[in-house]
């Protein structure tokens, strides 16, 4: 189910109803019902894969159970052979499994026969129709971090079944984040829950902030991108430029909508997600965007990658070593694709000239702190990142790298920036304007509808309905969002 | 909980009004039952709904056993011309829908199937252009089909709430609804032309185009000069291959439902101005399924001359006597 839909629309006043009104009596009941309605708005889509993600989720519970018992015996005796290890071991490799078989099996299939084809050795390949399960990366990747985090003895493993399937399949953040922590978001599921109205109407906004950023946005700079990315040996210097501008604002709206929805819906039932992205284009660098951008993701591979690998602690070249697998890694999980993981790669080193002169950290408040606007530097520094971040979407976009530096090479023909001033004339920049206006003014607040601080309520309605507006009138086509597939 | 409700429901107010407008106005004569579908009515209607509830609501009363398929092509043939060429106990109707496909086609004939509507005789209209351009519903709310046809009950009036709901569209709607003055933005939501269904055979007139014509012919086609282009065609032009094989199986079915009623039947490739027939693969497989087949698409006397249409694509009521006058020969 989409949240850009009339089905969700009905979907969740109804489920709100029912989770306030009956199902408040027994937390138990309350959670069960959590479960219920998640699996029926993920099996909207193909029921097939509940088993799946029940069979994930199933698998992740046991093992925490399993850990905990083991490790017990093992304090006790500590000659015994490392149980709780193997079922930890056992767990990653069976959900990294199922989300290889899933997500990757073709890629490297395909990979290897070209490979050999190189070499004149012609293999036939057996490749599969798999159809990718939505959201797949995302909750094997909650489920995972649950088993770490006990094996770790970080988190105290759940007996309670019921919460935990509520936390892997909570359907607002079940099929495109953000990544919740057990630590953050299983606890919650232990706790009664009481309606608060302020969090409520704040949620409410967050969802219609999400609308504006996915509907309008989104929605509008795809028909744009599309048209360009799919013949872009026709079109020139400005369009590319353009079209490559209008993605990246494309897969900001449409990712950071969706997660401001999401979280602007747990918040409705009780629930605080993290943050996942915040205000990612006013960064004055790239350690600053990536600070910003799919933060959940971002600290997932810090958590359960980057430190174990051994972080920074090995010294200045471990530490190169293990951003570029992290980076590499990074967009690997975002798609079975060589693209993915040259635009992770990208980002590597661009991050690395940061690292090594350990100016990393050095961009951590927000830009323009206590003043209404940037300092010219400050616009400098934000305006060269994004430049860099739209060339590393171009990447992300394009069917194959050649495709990509192909893209980058008719981009800088001649004229390119003198015809590139045609993209203040297009509705979608409009679009674009209210969007960064907006943010700004709210960029050091928890979202970009945080409108808190307004007190009086005509002109809190009259936003509402300015953007609701905007929403019915300039709303694109309806469209799928983006990181459904990864 | 309780304030929450209320300050939802205050910025709810507005699209609980359209929502409750839309059921009680019924803009899109979907809702409740009528009659009759062109009085009163301003809106574009759904064609395809029309001409099917229009059916189920009269089959019964009107022991129809002939039919005329196709899109607004239909137009060019009327019900009464055709009726001349049918036997005598004939009750034709005109099954029409806008921009009909060959999906549309093969559920109506499935429908009168399912419903034992003996199909005595049929006129099959296959346009060049639409016919196959879709093997599947479309879901807009001029395009998609009757629910009875495609069993999309939801659908169908999802896409109308939704349309509905549309600034472009409730913004022109209440605005023709209240002033009653029709203003140039409200074109493709009020349509103000004369366009007539005749009562029992459902028949396609394009009145307005007729008053238009007759008004002043001349200045009709000066003003369309753009339509008619110039065609300097040095060989036969063909368009791409168009069937794919879930509309095979629909022409195939199509034809052993009309084998199991006996069905006279005719197939009618229509002119266009655009002179452009159709692939000669497809024109081969049709031909593989179907006898009596009549292709008019192409360079022929028809289509050379442009006083032979309303515009581009529509052929005119006489054009339509000449053709039935050459296929029932």
């Amino acid at each position: 189910m989409l949240f850009n839909s009339l089905e969700f629309a009905l979907f969740l006043p109804i489920v709100f109803l029912l989770y306030w009104f009956v199902f408040n009596k027994h937390l138990r009941l309350q959670n069960f019902f959590i479960v219920v309605v998640s699996y029926v708005f993920y099996g909207w889509w193909d029921w097939r894969f509940l088993l799946l993600i029940a069979f994930t989720t199933l698998c992740s519970w046991l093992s925490g159970v399993l850990i905990q018992r083991y490790q017990e015996q093992r304090d006790s005796n500590s000659t015994q052979i490392n149980w709780a290890k193997i079922v930890s071991a056992t767990n990653i490799i069976l959900n990294l499994g199922i989300l290889g078989v899933f997500k990757y099996y073709n890629f490297f299939v395909n990979s290897f026969v070209e490979a050999f084809a190189s070499f004149d050795i012609h293999l036939q390949p057996t490749t599969l129709y798999i159809i990718l399960p939505v959201g797949i990366s995302f909750y094997t990747f909650q489920a995972l971090s649950y088993s770490i985090d006990v094996y770790r003895k970080q988190l105290e493993p759940t007996k309670d079944i019921v919460s935990f399937f509520a936390y892997v399949s909570f359907f607002p953040q079940l099929v495109a984040g953000p990544i919740e922590r057990a630590t953050n978001l299983l606890p919650q599921f232990y706790q009664k829950r009481v309606f608060e109205y302020d969090k409520a109407v704040d949620g409410m906004r967050q969802i219609l902030w999400g609308l504006f950023k996915k509907i309008v946005i989104a929605d509008n700079c795809a028909v744009y991108v599309n048209n360009v990315f799919d013949n872009y040996e026709l079109h020139t210097g400005s369009t590319l430029l353009i079209a490559a501008i209008f993605f990246a604002f494309q897969i900001y709206g449409d990712f950071s909508g969706y997660s401001d929805i999401a979280i602007g819906t747990a918040r409705l039932f009780g629930f605080n997600l993290m943050r996942n992205f915040n205000f990612p284009y006013f960064s004055r660098d790239i350690a600053e965007f990536w600070r910003r951008w799919h933060i959940s993701l971002s600290t997932w591979f810090r958590d359960y990658l980057y430190i174990p690998l051994g972080g920074s602690r090995g010294g200045k070249w471990m530490s190169v070593r293990n951003t570029l697998i992290i980076f590499t890694v990074s967009g690997f999980w975002h798609g079975a694709n060589w693209t993915f993981i040259a635009w992770g790669l990208f980002h590597g080193l661009l991050f690395l000239p940061l690292l090594l002169a350990k100016k990393n950290r050095k961009n951590t408040n927000s830009v323009a702190e206590n003043r209404l606007l940037p300092s010219p530097l400050e616009l400098v520094q934000m305006g060269s990142t994004f430049l860099l971040v739209v060339i590393g979407w171009i990447f992300f976009r394009a069917d194959s790298i050649a495709d990509a530096i192909n893209y980058i090479f008719n981009l800088l023909q001649w004229g390119t920036f003198r015809a590139v001033y045609r993209i203040l004339f297009m509705p979608e920049f409009i679009f674009i304007a209210i969007l960064l206006f907006i943010e700004w003014i709210h960029r050091i607040k928890g979202h970009g509808l945080d409108l808190n601080y307004i007190k009086s309520k005509p002109i809190k309605f009259l936003i509402y309905y300015t953007l609701i507006f905007l929403i019915m009138k300039y709303g694109g086509k309806s469209a799928d969002f983006i990181y459904f597939q990864f | 909980m309780r304030k929450f409700l209320l300050h939802l429901l205050y910025v709810s107010i507005p699209f609980l009004g359209l929502i409750v407008s839309f059921l009680i106005l019924d803009p899109f004569k979907i809702i409740y039952h009528y009659d009759n579908y062109i009085d009163n009515s301003n809106v574009v209607p759904n064609r395809d709904y029309v001409s099917t509830q229009y059916f189920i609501d009269n089959y019964k009363s009107y022991n129809y056993n002939s039919f005329m398929f196709g899109s607004s092509r239909t137009a060019g043939i009327y019900i009464d011309d055709w009726k001349k060429y049918l036997p005598n106990n004939s009750s034709p109707y005109s099954f029409d829908a806008s921009g009909e496909s060959i999906y549309g086609i093969w559920k109506k004939v499935r429908l009168l199937d399912s419903l034992h509507v003996p199909i005595n005789n049929a006129l099959l209209l296959i346009c060049p252009t639409t016919t196959f351009q879709q093997e599947d519903n479309v879901y807009t709310y001029i395009g998609i089909k009757h629910p009875s046809l495609s069993n999309e009950y939801v659908k169908f009036y999802k896409i109308h709430l939704e349309a509905y709901l549309h600034p472009n569209f409730f913004i022109p709607y209440f605005d023709y609804l209240l002033f009653k003055k029709y203003k140039p933005y409200m074109e493709g939501v009020i349509d103000l032309r004369s366009v007539n269904y005749v009562e029992i055979t459902n028949d396609l007139r394009l009145v307005h185009s007729d008053l238009e014509l007759q008004s002043d012919s001349l200045d009709y086609y000066k003003s369309r000069e753009n339509l008619f282009y110039s065609r300097n065609f040095s060989e036969i032009q063909y368009r791409q291959q168009q069937l794919s094989v879930r509309q095979k199986m629909m022409l195939e079915e199509i034809k052993s439902i009309f084998i199991k009623h006996k069905t006279d039947y005719k197939i009618l490739i229509t002119p266009l101005y655009d002179q452009i027939k159709l692939h000669k693969n497809d024109s081969l497989y049709l031909h593989s399924i179907f006898d009596n087949i009549y292709d008019y698409s192409g360079q022929n006397s028809i289509t050379n001359n442009r006083y032979n249409f309303y515009e581009d694509s529509h052929f005119k009521p006489y054009v339509g006597r000449i053709i039935l006058s050459e296929i029932n020969k």
